[in-house]
Formats: structure tokens, C-alpha cells, sequence
């Protein structure tokens, strides 16, 4: 396998790890707590491009499937990816692919900013009638649990994911330019 | 903070343990899906079915008082928002109710909110959830990671551009990443401590300072284990050996589905 494939696999492999920790890092910002698995979940997009970025994420949603501890709080197994969270957390794969379709080759401050705006919306998108099905609650409800509480934090984290991914693709594309030389 | 990984598999001599991942993975996936549909006979026989369950795999019942301290804020969440029904009297009317002086007309305007109609559908949904919730529990505790991964594997071989081998080995390098991150991580927080740098409690300069250190050490060990994997002469093209499906469990999974069925029609 050459050189070029295998270091594609292991960043992608690297974002899953980094999402892990970001499931693990609690940060006091709006009305609940936030964890900072969805920011890691937009800079896989932002970063790694749609089809790295959603198998970084297919990938974490294995792990967390198969009972590694890898969901926040040292979490995991199928209960949270058939239970009340699975939507948001499939959610994920089509996020980090849609912000990565939006993002990839437009280097621009604005694209990215729509991009994890559409990307964080596809995450409620999938995890609000998931969390209506499963609870068997009526819509109103449903946004008001799974989705009000949580804006605020997202929102930050959107924000945060745009400037991160400008400070870290300098460092990402030197150590992809150094390793290829 | 790696030392906070623990994986969620239980280890017993259990027949349980010993039945192939693919066939406790289904049975799951069937009592989830019976429980979609709102049936007292389905509810009743899978709510049974847990306590059998854990007896017969030799689970100690404090995994599931854990799990269901873990889940507990959130179910009661739930629980509230489903069984509150304001009564449609206006907002002002609805404030002077809700601070009525007497007790009595307190309880009485609760009693509006959460009408026993609500709350029983409520309970219902909750108990629904909750059971979800812990026969995933009782499969993540029962079948070990590897076995799991090698069902998962199995699932996705009809699917021909996923290699299952590569897939296999991300799994094993993302779980390798994570422990290392995690020391990382601590890592970091420690000498921006030294710093003082953890006297700022501004959250966003905090994720400023952090992520960046971070991502640059795991960048550096990304080109070291790519090198280290090429080196070694990497290739996708072994094959990944996955045990074949004992035909006894698909056809004891196929009767608890026939079984779920039948509770559904009578």
C-alpha cells in the first residue's frame, strides 16, 4: 500500500481519537454544560475533506457501537446509538461529509462559517426525529429537549470550529508538504 | 486520564457470552424494534426477558443501577416534558394560578399540568426508553469488543469497497490514538498549569490554548506510526478471518422474532 494511502488512513484514525478526548473535555458555556465532541465533529469535515471526515466519524460510531468507551463520560456501547442519542450521533457521519463537501477547496472564511452552520443543523436534522420516534414525543417537545437547550453551546462551538480549523491547517498542510518531500 | 478507560464488556462463563456476536446483536435490533409499537403483551415479555437475561449471564445487578444512575437526569427530562400538558387558560391566569396562596389550589393547578392521561403515556415511553436503553447494556456487557467488531465486519462484506481489513485496523490505531491523546491531553492542561496558564477561566481562550498543542502532538504521532506502518510492509489484501454463523443461532433468532410477531397479533 503506498506511503500517501497509509497516512490518509492514520489521520483519519487521529480525527476519530480526537473526537474521543473532545467527548471527554466539559466546557461551562450557555444554559448546559457542552462537550466538545460535535466541534471535533465540524473540524473533521473542515480538515480532512467530506470522505475522510465522514469515515473519521463512521469509525467513531463503531467504536463507540462495540462498547470502547469513546461517547462522552467514558461512555459506550449500542445502547446510545439505538437509544434517544442514535440520531445525533449518525448524524455526525453526514455532517462532517456535508461540511467537508462545502468547506474542501473553497478557502474561505465565509464558506466555512455557512458550512458548519448547515453542518451543526444536519446533526438536529437526524437527531430530533430520531429522539421524537424514540420517545414518542410530539414535536414542540422534542425540539425543546433535543435541540433549544443546546444552541447556544453550538453555536459557540461553530464559531470555535472556524477558527481552530484556520489556526491548524497551516500545521496540517506543512506536515502533509514535509512527509511527501 | 487514560485510566478512566475501561471497556464495558463483562467477562462470566455464561452461554450467553458464548453465543456469536451476530446472533445476540439481532436478537437486540428485533427487542428494540417490538418496542417501537405500543403493545402491553411485547412490553411485558421483554421487560420479563431482562431480569432472565442477567441471571442467565451471570451480570452483578450493579451494572444496571450504574448505567441507570448514568441515564437518570435525562430520562426524568423526558419524562416531565411529556407528561406536562399546560392548561389553555391565558398567560396571565396561568401565573396567578401557579402562585396561588393556598396549597391546596397549588396542587390542584399541578394536578392540571400533569394530567394522569399524560402521565401514564408518559411512564410508558419512559419505561419503553429505559428498556432499550438496558438491553443494549446487557449486549455491550455480554460480547466482547473483538467478537463485535468481527459481526460489524461481517455486515459490511457485502459492501464491497470497505475493506474489512483496513476497517480493523483504524479500529485498533483510533483506540491506540485515544488512550495516547488522552495522556496527551493531561499533558497539555499540566504545563499550561505551570504556565499559569489555568488561571484563565475564560473557556475560549482555554480551547484556543489546548487544541492546538494537541492536534500539533498528534500530528507528529500520526507520520510516526504511518512510517512505522509502512515500513512494516502494510497491505490490505490478507485476509480477515470471521467465523460463520452457527445455523442453531439464526434459528433461535428467527423464533424470537416469530415469537415478538405473534405477541404483536394476539
Amino acid at each position: 500500500m503506498p506511503l500517501e494511502s497509509i497516512r490518509k488512513m492514520v489521520l483519519v484514525c487521529l480525527m476519530t481519537a480526537l473526537t474521543a478526548v473532545g467527548a471527554q473535555i466539559a466546557v461551562p458555556i450557555g444554559p448546559v454544560p457542552i462537550v466538545l465532541t460535535n466541534l471535533f465533529v465540524l473540524l473533521a469535515g473542515l480538515l480532512l475533506g467530506p470522505t475522510q471526515g465522514a469515515a473519521a466519524m463512521g469509525l467513531y460510531l463503531l467504536l463507540g457501537a462495540v462498547g470502547l468507551p469513546v461517547f462522552a463520560n467514558f461512555k459506550g456501547g449500542l445502547a446510545h446509538l439505538l437509544g434517544p442519542t442514535g440520531g445525533y450521533l449518525l448524524g455526525f457521519v453526514a455532517a462532517a461529509w456535508l461540511v467537508g463537501v462545502l468547506s474542501h477547496g473553497r478557502p474561505s472564511r465565509w464558506f466555512d462559517g455557512i458550512a458548519v452552520v448547515l453542518g451543526s443543523l444536519v446533526i438536529y436534522a437526524l437527531g430530533v426525529p430520531w429522539l421524537k420516534v424514540v420517545t414518542g414525543m410530539a414535536w414542540t417537545k422534542a425540539l425543546a429537549v433535543g435541540m433549544l437547550p443546546f444552541l447556544v453551546g453550538d453555536a459557540v462551538k461553530a464559531a470555535a470550529a472556524v477558527m481552530l480549523a484556520w489556526s491548524l491547517r497551516p500545521a496540517l498542510l506543512r506536515h502533509v508538504r514535509t512527509a511527501s518531500a | 486520564m487514560a485510566r478512566g478507560l475501561a471497556l464495558h464488556y463483562v467477562p462470566r462463563p455464561s452461554g450467553v457470552h458464548r453465543l456469536d456476536a451476530r446472533t445476540k446483536l439481532f436478537a437486540v435490533l428485533a427487542l428494540t424494534m417490538a418496542l417501537f409499537r405500543p403493545d402491553g403483551p411485547v412490553y411485558a415479555a421483554v421487560t420479563l426477558g431482562l431480569p432472565v437475561a442477567v441471571m442467565a449471564s451471570h451480570l452483578p445487578w450493579s451494572l444496571l443501577v450504574r448505567t441507570l444512575r448514568g441515564w437518570l437526569p435525562f430520562l426524568a427530562l423526558i419524562f416531565m416534558v411529556q407528561a406536562f400538558s399546560p392548561p389553555d387558560v391565558s398567560g396571565n391566569a396561568f401565573l396567578s394560578a401557579a402562585a396561588a396562596p393556598s396549597w391546596a389550589a397549588r396542587l390542584s393547578f399541578l394536578a392540571a399540568c400533569f394530567p394522569r392521561e399524560a402521565l401514564i403515556q408518559a411512564g410508558v415511553g419512559t419505561w419503553r426508553l429505559l428498556l432499550m436503553v438496558l438491553w443494549a447494556v446487557v449486549f455491550t456487557a455480554v460480547t466482547p469488543a473483538r467478537d463485535l467488531q468481527n459481526a460489524v465486519l461481517w455486515l459490511l462484506r457485502p459492501i464491497g469497497f470497505l475493506p474489512a481489513r483496513r476497517i480493523a485496523v483504524m479500529t485498533a490505531l483510533s483506540l491506540r490514538f485515544f488512550a495516547l491523546l488522552l495522556d496527551d491531553l493531561e499533558e497539555v492542561r499540566l504545563a499550561q498549569r505551570a504556565r499559569l496558564a489555568g488561571r484563565n477561566r475564560n473557556p475560549w481562550r482555554r480551547l484556543r490554548t489546548t487544541i492546538p498543542a494537541l492536534f500539533r502532538k498528534a500530528l507528529g504521532r500520526s507520520e510516526a506510526t504511518a512510517l512505522a506502518l509502512a515500513a512494516r510492509g502494510y497491505r490490505e489484501d490478507l485476509p480477515v478471518h470471521i467465523p460463520p454463523w452457527p445455523p442453531k443461532e439464526a434459528a433461535g433468532l428467527c423464533l424470537l422474532a416469530a415469537l415478538l410477531a405473534a405477541l404483536h397479533l394476539f
